[in-house]
């Protein structure tokens, strides 16, 4: 009877407390109501993994088009509204320039302009931005900029030649204490000199055509000279002031920028008034994949940026969400390659990194790298990625092809054999993505008979063994926005570069180096690459090209709009002007 | 009671003194620096010259003492430092990440005990019978489940059924207290299941313990009704193993329920002290673990007193 009686009164009292808890979580979880993703109109069909186009060769001496009709998208955008876009970290510092990551300028580019400017759509094509014109010297070594009227920083100031000369004096001589990672190359700018009200010459110590497009990247934006100098120099949002698109309104380091449009900025839309489109535009800090995920699923955001690490998440999160949201993918300029320690054996070894070079079957890693839908996650590359006007014969050449990969192996096993090489030890960057395509390219060097040791640590660590030169292989991603093939020799491989630890060049690389800068045709220069490729398959070999990720990938909610594929490509150097959302937008 | 408050509060001290010493040389034996940090990319290092101009301003070329001497300058004058990353003050960051932490902690810790001492309270009463298989079941099943695990699960349940997912955007719980709850509600539950599974074991364990008491016999044969038996008598000593349990989790959280902080994207102390570690970021690593020290000894000392409160037995001398 007893014990009857207990258990009678002791469940109500359980029950009691409990449901406290499960009202208390209920209500927490009602406040909201959720918010419903609208269906939009059919889309086209969504291409995640298409290899990106061959880059166009640079034309140097090109006249620019007028800005308006060169930005124009092919419809009309729909004024008002705006998006939220989650992305896997926001900026570390208000100003971008003294750090090498890409999260700053995506969520703080849109606020700042350059001189010129990359063609969102493709990546490389020069347009006009500050400059509506611009012309290169007879030898290469200058660049003449005719600069804009009448436009204004955010806080009202007119910019002037003034600002120019200053930013670019900072870059090329930064304050003590100061570096900018990104800008290595403007410290070769020898003078900056004001013609006139409109004219500023920008001169460099070597020929350099390709050098124009140091000025359109997105490290190279023109800040104001006396926001800058103000004390404290750039402490806070209020001293993002530049002459972009958008003005910041509200910003928390590392969680989010809330930027509003800019009613007086210089590019028109086509129907006549300013860009951009939107009313305001947010970058958010959602660091897990399946929080980013959720979000667009549910309206909190309408775009989603995935790192090319988490993109195979993302390709299963479309497909789970249906056709919502959609997928564009943007290339990247960057290339996954193999660095070699060339200060200590085995790879101060030509023969050696020669072996190392020819046992790696490109086409075999990007089998491995393969997505769960079968398509491929990357591309073989050279040592250029994207920039290598021939990108798409790289499968066709000796060491890549099917017809020649048995005899390429057989002279890399000998080569190996000869030298009594039987693998070596590669360090790897701890997350996950890095230490799976490590793994793959272990997978391509066993195929191959070699055995790879994996060596993982996180960034600061491994930068602090490659910087003492205390290691032999590693696996190196820059997501480098290198705009040429002079570029990508001057920053990455040759001495002073980020490969420190790889071979010194044969002298005729630089002679080489010279003819591609100096080209004003584009036939020479298409000529000294193809030369200074063979010198450095052939001679050099200062890395082994692993491949190149197909891109970062966004889900895009179906209510945003832009110039047809235009939004995916190259997001990391969007200014976001031109994307706008229709009606169906929950934000409109 | 006084003179013991004034001795804990004189200790902390010296413990934070070994505790700051012992961050500031323990944080120096990982590989790397800061300035490797801001310059480095994956598998290379962008412009040897600027690691070396970042390594001078922020003196890390300088000799470990002298760096460990100015650090302890710092603190005698009660400056934290800057983070090297951001240039922002520790005290700010402490001051915009400790609400997440603290209403994560709280949260967590009331929503585990909730669900802890009714069903441990329940488990025992009907001990053998189905409702305490069923819970000690439970109870098994979640202390197996990793907590973070579980809060995925809870938002995909959310997003897929509701169409809901936590409101992505920080503010505090003054201006915006049911944003606030609802983005802390998930992690809350994960971290509090988890919690519960533990305590709810322990609650039934020290119920039936004091249930065989003399004392509780003495109070049913006087005619008590079973509920004023269990709440007034046997109780508040069952749950005095709890108490400690909860303020151990609660100390533990406030250093950062870390992979939980990331999946819902909540700032808290958590995730800046590991971007702190991953970033070599020295200042901003030493300032919060010295700030979360002193915090968890104020909090110990409090539960100390608590208990003083809560059992006369118990004796602070």
């Amino acid at each position: 009877m007893k014990k009857k009686r207990s258990t009678r009164l002791t469940i109500p009292l359980f029950l009691i407390i409990a449901c406290t808890s499960l009202i208390a979580f209920v209500s927490a979880c009602g406040e909201e109501e959720p918010t419903a993703t609208p269906v939009p109109p059919p889309t086209q069909a969504p291409a995640p993994t298409a290899a990106p186009a061959p880059t166009e060769a640079p034309e140097p001496t090109a006249a620019p088009e007028p800005a308006e009709e060169a930005m124009a998208p092919s419809s009309d955008g729909m004024r008002g509204g705006s998006i939220i876009r989650g992305v896997s970290r926001t900026l570390r510092q208000w100003d971008y320039n003294t750090e090498a990551v890409w999260f700053a300028p995506q969520s703080l580019q849109r606020h700042y302009s350059n001189l010129v400017r990359f063609d969102p759509s493709d990546g490389t094509t020069i347009l006009p931005d500050l400059a509506t014109e611009w012309s290169i010297g007879d030898d290469a070594d200058s660049f003449t900029f005719t600069v804009r009227d009448g436009v204004k920083f955010h806080d009202g100031q007119d910019l002037t030649l003034e600002d120019i000369k200053w930013t670019f004096e900072r870059s090329k001589s930064p304050p003590e204490g100061e570096r900018y990672p990104r800008l290595l190359a403007l410290q070769s700018i020898t003078d900056i000199t004001i013609i006139d009200d409109n004219t500023i010459t920008i001169e460099i110590e070597n020929p350099n055509a390709e050098f124009i497009q140091n000025f359109a990247a997105a490290w190279g934006i023109v800040f104001a000279q006396h926001v800058m100098e103000q004390e404290g120099g750039m402490n806070g949002p209020d001293r993002v002031v530049g002459t972009g698109p958008f003005i910041i309104d509200e910003a928390e380091m590392e969680e989010f920028v809330t930027s509003r449009s800019n009613p007086d900025y210089f590019i028109d839309a086509p129907d006549g008034d300013p860009f951009p489109y939107l009313d305001e535009m947010t970058t958010v800090a959602l660091s897990d994949v399946e929080a980013r995920i959720a979000a667009i699923q549910t309206g909190r955001v309408d775009i989603s940026s995935f790192d090319p690490a988490e993109f195979a998440p993302a390709v299963g999160a479309l497909n789970a969400i249906g056709d919502t949201v959609r997928m564009e993918v943007s290339p990247l300029a960057g290339i996954n390659y193999l660095s070699m320690n060339a200060n200590g054996p085995p790879f101060n070894d030509l023969k050696a990194r020669r072996a190392a070079y020819l046992l790696f079957d490109r086409l075999r890693m990007q089998q491995l790298e393969s997505l769960p839908t079968g398509e491929f996650a990357s591309v073989p590359t050279g040592f250029f990625g994207t920039v290598d006007p021939f990108i798409d014969e790289i499968p066709d050449i000796w060491e890549v092809s099917k017809d020649s990969r048995e005899e390429a192996l057989a002279e890399g096993k000998a080569l190996a054999d000869e030298l009594g090489i039987t693998g070596f030890e590669m360090v790897v960057n701890s997350r996950s993505f890095f230490q799976e395509l490590a793994q793959l390219a272990a997978q391509v060097y066993a195929d191959a008979g070699w055995e790879v040791t994996l060596n993982v640590g996180d960034s600061a660590a491994n930068a602090e063994l490659i910087q003492n030169a205390n290691f032999e292989m590693s696996m190196s991603t820059p997501n480098v926005v290198l705009p040429s093939v002079s570029a990508f020799l001057l920053e990455q491989y040759l001495p002073g570069g980020r490969e420190a630890n790889a071979a010194p060049p044969p002298d005729k690389i630089y002679d080489l180096l010279a003819d591609l800068q100096g080209a004003t045709d584009p036939v020479d220069a298409h000529a000294a690459t193809r030369e200074i490729q063979r010198v450095m398959r052939e001679e050099w070999i200062p890395v082994v090209p692993m491949g190149k990720q197909v891109g970062s990938s966004e889900l895009i909610a179906n209510h945003v709009q832009d110039r047809p594929g235009a939004l995916g490509q190259w997001f990391n150097l969007h200014t976001w002007m031109d994307v706008w959302v229709d009606d169906n937008s929950p934000r409109k | 009671m006084r003179d013991y408050i004034i001795r804990r509060v004189l200790l902390l001290v010296p413990n934070l003194f070994i505790l700051a010493t012992l961050t500031f040389f323990l944080a120096r034996v990982l590989p790397g620096d800061v300035a490797l940090g801001l310059v480095a990319e994956d598998g290379s290092v962008i412009n040897q010259e600027a690691v070396q101009v970042i390594r001078d301003r922020l003196g890390l070329n300088d000799p470990m003492p002298v760096q460990y001497a100015r650090w302890m300058l710092q603190l005698l004058q009660g400056d934290l430092g800057k983070s090297d990353v951001s240039d922002i003050s520790v005290v700010k960051v402490v001051a915009e990440t400790a609400e997440v932490t603290f209403l994560l902690a709280i949260l967590s810790v009331i929503i585990g005990a909730v669900m802890a001492i009714p069903f441990g309270i329940l488990s025992a009463m009907m001990r053998g019978r189905w409702p305490d298989q069923v819970i000690r079941t439970f109870s098994a099943v979640f202390l197996a489940l990793p907590n973070f695990w579980l809060g995925i699960l809870l938002l995909l349940a959310l997003v897929t059924w509701f169409s809901w997912s936590p409101p992505i955007f920080q503010e505090t719980f003054l201006d915006a207290p049911v944003e606030q709850l609802q983005r802390l509600i998930l992690p809350s539950i994960a971290i509090g299941t988890s919690f519960a599974a533990v305590a709810t074991r322990l609650t039934r364990s020290t119920m039936l313990e004091v249930l065989n008491q003399d004392y509780i016999r003495t109070a049913r044969a006087k005619g008590l009704f079973p509920n004023r038996v269990i709440v007034r008598h046997a109780l508040p000593n069952a749950v005095l193993p709890v108490i400690t349990l909860s303020a151990l989790l609660f100390a533990g959280l406030l250093n950062g329920a870390v992979v939980l902080e990331r999946i819902f994207a909540l700032p808290g102390m958590g995730v800046e002290i590991v971007t702190a570690t991953s970033e070599r970021d020295f200042q901003l690593l030493q300032g919060l673990v010295l700030v979360l020290g002193a915090f968890v000894m104020v909090w110990m000392l409090l539960i100390d007193l608590l208990y003083v409160a809560l059992d006369k037995r118990i004796q602070l001398e």
